[in-house]
């Protein structure tokens, strides 16, 4: 290289060594120094936690039949800034989805023409309407070679009650609340009653999230995605419930809601040797698929209520079960015993204690006495127990205390210790016969199912199992029992006189089911006045709770009726209550494929095969 | 000698010093071109990936509607709504098609005979 050509070179390097040094101090001042805050500038404008949403479990019944599904639905969501940047205006767009979306088209283009990055348009798009849209989009982008950008779906789901009001009392339904006790963050679905609140935890699962990366038009770069967690989809829970039991006692609840009004009605089925229970309904009921929030016709707090686990009544006759089995275990009485009914007007603490719808009043059996319910007879056996050992039978059967049913919400009822000041001395007359002790119905087909099983009182069930997606069980909820509280013995005896109860001499023969030797127990209570005013005149809770086959019973169930409109001639547990638990029981031992026990009569069968031909 | 030869002499790439330079120059761009390659096939199937995952969350949902609406399609109350409205119909079995396999057992005492028709008199 001669002399020039150096002297040329040397500025020349000079000046690009200068340029490179001067570019390299900026990248490492921008790539080292500056990095995080360049990083959290560029994370904030392309990175997204996105959440995956699990699914929630559904609930079946004990043979599969879904009781709740989940429905997709979608929620349509603007990026205001990819519209702005794309090539379609927001006018456009307006006009794509008005129709869909079914709003006001300007309405809809003020919405869309905006900087903000996240404005919902509409929530509770079915897939079908979203699908709709898509279409639309696409058919614009033939026609135009224009891609509209900023439009985005985000997944949504709402719980879906296919049988409607059909046992929407254990079903639940679905709320929500803010994530922090502040109220603030991110909205949080919950079931809120039933079902969906008491197993929330296994059927909710867990939501994951994504982190992702964005490219100007608002589209994920998939090689850079970042941490991530996947959702753990909800489990299903299977109910012990039965569908085809349910039905059948919903239609006839429903029939005698129709026909006597009351203020409310319920129906529990329970299989008396594991607890299980069949079928629960109740009435009034309502729609967990429209609660119709602030509509005019709002579902009502008491249309929620569950009433046979929350509503506490003084059962009435059906309560003397109890005296009756604490009496025979304690030996105090045999069936035979002869009770001296004082001619059906007893003067004990001062009040008269009457019996009601047998004749002259003669003195009974034990057996007599449970066939006709006295109430002289009830109070004779439990003063025959004493006060204390009573209080102890009444708490191991069960009342006083929830049962443990895994339903939220439910009253452990109201029984008062004799060294309470709630027990007078009237008490213990009282007590026997259903009066001064508060119930839930549930707590009354348990204490039956425990007289039907041999005396062991067994946990209710309503949850069977939790299943994951292939059917595999998670967990098991075996039967439990709870305590033996009188022996075989004791109960048989006691089933012999409750199946009198049904003959035509007992208090409920229109509960008698065809086919089947049926046992149970009446009951017909006056309605306490609040405040402790004493009791209406006319106003009864009306009750039959039964069991059949009498000689292996497979099913209790009890039929409660609160304030029926119907003459106070009619107005008794065993006209009321009891044909409507004849017409369930003997469809539902149909339903089960439970043999008849009873012969025939020739006459009927001779009339069947007649009228065969 | 003439000016363009003095400039041609005096300016003569070195084509054999450079020669190592220039092929890690090519090697160089060739490494390049491939991870320019390899990034678009990454995105390409990143957009596979995205659009696969999309669909099969789309199948699940419209699975999942499904079901809902067989479920709704399907219940007791449904079928029966059905069966007032005539759209379905069930077939009654005739009493010839019932096989008895068993007789009733014997049992229950005085009064517990079956009646013809059930609790007639309390349905009304």
């Amino acid at each position: 290289m001669n002399k020039t050509a150096r002297k040329r070179a040397i500025p020349a390097c000079i000046a690009l060594v200068g340029c490179f040094t001067c570019f390299s101090y900026r990248l490492v001042d921008l790539q080292v120094n500056q990095h995080e805050k360049f990083e959290r500038l560029a994370a904030e404008k392309h990175v997204k936690r996105q959440p995956i949403i699990a699914r929630r479990g559904t609930i079946l019944d004990v043979n599969g039949e879904l009781l709740v599904a989940n429905e997709p639905l979608n929620t349509v969501v603007v990026d205001g800034s990819v519209v702005a940047a794309g090539k379609v205006e927001p006018d456009e767009i307006a006009g794509l989805l008005a129709e869909t979306l079914k709003m006001d088209k300007d309405k809809l283009a003020e919405k869309i023409d905006t900087a903000r990055k996240y404005v919902v348009l509409k929530k509770g798009l079915t897939e079908a309407e979203a699908g709709a849209i898509t279409q639309r989009f696409a058919e614009y982008q033939a026609r135009t070679k224009k891609t509209v950008k900023g439009i985005f779906f985000e997944p949504d789901s709402r719980r879906v009650y296919p049988n409607n009001e059909v046992l929407c009392h254990v079903l639940g339904f679905m709320g929500q609340k803010r994530g922090d006790a502040e109220g603030g963050g991110e909205i949080e679905r919950m079931g809120v009653q039933g079902v969906e609140s008491s197993m929330n935890r296994w059927l909710c699962g867990h939501d994951g999230f994504r982190y992702i990366e964005r490219d100007r038009t608002g589209k994920e770069i998939v090689p850079y995605r970042g941490q991530e967690r996947l959702a753990r989809d909800g489990y299903n829970v299977r109910l012990t419930i039965d569908m085809r039991l349910q039905n059948i006692v919903e239609t006839e609840l429903q029939s005698l809601f129709d026909q006597y009004k009351p203020e409310f009605a319920s129906t529990i089925m329970m299989d008396p040797k594991t607890g299980r229970v069949l079928a629960m309904a109740n009435r009034p009921c309502f729609d967990p698929n429209d609660l119709g929030k602030g509509k005019a016709d709002q579902i009502r707090p008491e249309q929620m209520k569950n009433c046979a686990i929350i509503n506490i009544v003084e059962p009435g006759s059906v309560f003397k079960i109890v005296p009756v089995s604490a009496a025979l275990n304690d030996k105090a009485v045999t069936l035979e015993t002869i009770l001296n009914l004082e001619g059906g007007h007893w003067s004990y603490g001062g009040k008269i204690l009457k019996d009601h719808g047998h004749g002259d009043h003669p003195n009974l059996s034990v057996f007599d006495a449970v066939v006709k319910s006295s109430n002289i007879g009830a109070a004779k056996m439990a003063m025959k127990v004493g006060e204390q050992r009573f209080y102890e039978y009444v708490r191991s059967f069960g009342f006083g205390e929830r049962t443990g049913i895994n339903l939220p919400g439910e009253m452990p009822g109201i029984v008062h210790s004799p060294k309470s000041a709630g027990w007078n001395k009237l008490t213990i007359t009282r007590m026997p016969m259903g009066q001064g002790v508060c119930v839930t119905p549930l707590q009354m087909v348990t204490a039956m199912s425990a007289v039907a099983n041999g005396g062991k009182l067994m946990m209710p069930q309503i949850v069977d199992s939790v299943i994951d997606k292939d059917g595999k069980p998670v967990v098991t909820y075996d039967p439990v029992p709870i305590r033996q509280i009188v022996s075989p013995e004791v109960t048989a005896q006691v089933r012999s006189a409750l199946k009198d109860v049904v003959s035509k001499r007992g208090t409920a023969p229109a509960a008698q089911i065809p086919g089947y030797t049926t046992g149970g127990k009446t009951g017909t209570a006056q309605i306490a006045r609040p405040n402790g005013g004493g009791y209406y005149d006319n106003r009864y809770v009306t009750s039959f709770v039964g069991f059949f086959p009498v000689s292996d019973p497979q099913v209790v169930c009890l039929v409660m009726v609160y304030d029926a409109r119907v003459g106070e001639t009619q107005n008794y547990g065993g006209l009321v209550a009891g044909p409507t638990f004849s017409h369930i029981g003997e469809q539902a031992a149909r339903c089960l494929n439970i043999p008849p026990d009873i012969q025939p009569a020739p006459e009927a069968v001779a009339k069947l095969t007649k009228s065969d031909h | 000698m003439s000016t363009n030869r003095r400039r041609r002499l005096e300016n003569t790439v070195p084509v054999g010093a450079f020669s190592p330079w220039l092929i890690l120059a090519i090697l160089a761009l060739m490494g390049g071109m491939v991870w320019v390659y390899y990034k678009n096939q990454l995105n390409y199937r990143g957009n596979e990936i995205l659009a696969m995952e999309r669909e099969l969350g789309s199948l699940g949902r419209k699975n999942e509607a499904l079901m809902g609406r067989i479920a709704q399609l399907s219940t007791c109350a449904a079928l029966q709504r059905r069966c007032a409205e005539g759209t379905i119909k069930m077939v009654k079995i005739l009493p010839a098609s019932i096989v008895h396999v068993d007789y009733p057992r014997a049992g229950g005492g005085k009064g517990d005979e079956i009646r013809a028709v059930s609790n007639e008199v309390a349905r009304r």
